[in-house]
């Protein structure tokens, strides 16, 4: 990203946002690689990279699942230790490790799976990530954390949903809601015809643009509703008064 | 009397774990694991994974940094056992030791032992000329 020296601000360009998959998938090849490096690889193949970083996210959220499913069937919401213990437990099952015999035979935190990752700990030097990350918000709809910041008239309404983390709404223990990325196409969305009964006129330019700034579909739909329900209304005073007129040129 | 040393023994056990563990967690607070906290976090939180703990979070980030670390030292050996293999000449396999490279092949190998089947194709051929240029090349 370079920054213009001149005095007339052009818009800085944003590199285009990456979609969220795509994103954590990225930084976390760049850790996965820093992983391998440290191990004594001097180099990898591209795929070999991109199968390896793919299996480190799936191990993730492999764990993650477990203990939430855990917790879930001990009637908790939230994950403790033990249940991180008896997933990491699950996952290490598969190829075994020393000591798998005597699990959960005295007591889960003297399980080995723990002991080994604490020789880890103790012996393994630390590798920092390579980079600095970015701030959280600008790069992908749906982030956690500091999501929309005040932007204009139409963004007060939706502000009321979110509550600092996640939505009001949505109880905090379900996972997060998938991500719909919308392409912000406004020349092409749908436009219909609003107030053409009326006056006669035409579509109104520029339906997409409230004060100038792009909207948001789910705005736009409220927003319509809005001015369905106005002109109905309209309608109903336009005829009132009609009739009213006519009455009175009949008397 | 019996029974009850060994409880007792049992019990200073469960102790020992207890403390071990305690600062084993306090320890991991110390310890930045590869993986950035934000981004385990990101993951967790898409499979349902709730816990207001940053030292479970960090846990988590080192046991996926060991899992990788095993599967990358087991792909290195397998690079380091055919690179033994092959001696053709003394000077090449010098050269060659300083670069070890993880390939498609190394990685298969070594992650079918945790249970994980990856599959690579070994080439992909959209035109007829496709093979023949690299050979054209190298003489």
């Amino acid at each position: 990203m370079r920054r213009s020296l001149r005095q007339d601000d052009k818009p800085i360009e944003e590199p285009s946002p990456l979609p969220e998959s795509e994103f954590s998938f990225t930084l976390t090849r760049v850790a996965v690689a820093q992983i391998c490096q440290s191990m004594g690889f001097s180099g990898a193949q591209n795929s070999a990279l991109e199968a390896l970083t793919d299996v480190a996210t799936r191990y993730l959220q492999a764990i993650a699942k477990l203990a939430a499913a855990s917790a879930n069937s001990d009637g908790r919401t939230q994950s403790n230790l033990p249940d991180i213990i008896v997933a990491l437990e699950d996952l290490a099952s598969v190829q075994g490790f020393p000591g798998f015999s005597s699990t959960r035979s005295v007591s889960l935190y003297s399980s080995p799976v723990i002991k080994n990752l604490m020789k880890f700990v103790n012996y393994t030097d630390e590798i920092p990530f390579a980079r600095p990350l970015p701030p959280r918000k600008k790069n992908f709809q749906g982030a956690k954390g500091k999501l929309l910041k005040y932007k204009g008239d139409w963004d007060n309404s939706r502000r009321y949903y979110l509550d600092g983390d996640g939505w009001r709404h949505v109880p905090r223990w379900l996972p997060a809601v998938p991500v719909v990325e919308r392409k912000e196409n406004g020349a092409e969305m749908k436009q219909e015809v609003k107030w053409g009964c009326l006056d006669g006129r035409g579509e109104r330019e520029d339906e997409n643009n409230i004060n100038g700034q792009q909207t948001y579909p789910y705005i736009h739909e409220c927003l319509q509703s809005k001015l369905e329900n106005k002109k109905i209304f309209y309608k109903s005073v336009h005829k009132k008064i009609t009739l009213d007129l006519a009455i009175r040129k009949n008397r | 009397m019996n029974g009850q040393t060994s409880h007792q023994q049992s019990k200073d056990g469960r102790h020992d774990d207890d403390a071990a563990l305690t600062e084993f967690l306090a320890s991991l607070m110390d310890y930045t694991p590869t993986i950035p906290d934000e981004l385990v976090e990101h993951y967790l939180a898409k499979s349902g994974f709730q816990c207001p703990d940053i030292r479970l979070t960090r846990l988590v980030a080192v046991a996926t940094q060991k899992f990788i670390a095993d599967v990358a030292t087991d792909a290195l050996q397998q690079c380091k056992a055919r690179q033994s293999a092959v001696v053709k000449d003394k000077r090449d396999k010098q050269q060659k030791d300083k670069r070890l490279i993880l390939t498609m092949d190394d990685l298969s190998k070594a992650l079918r032992e945790y249970g994980v089947n990856v599959k690579h194709q070994e080439y992909f051929a959209d035109c007829p000329s496709a093979g023949l240029d690299s050979a054209s090349r190298e003489e």
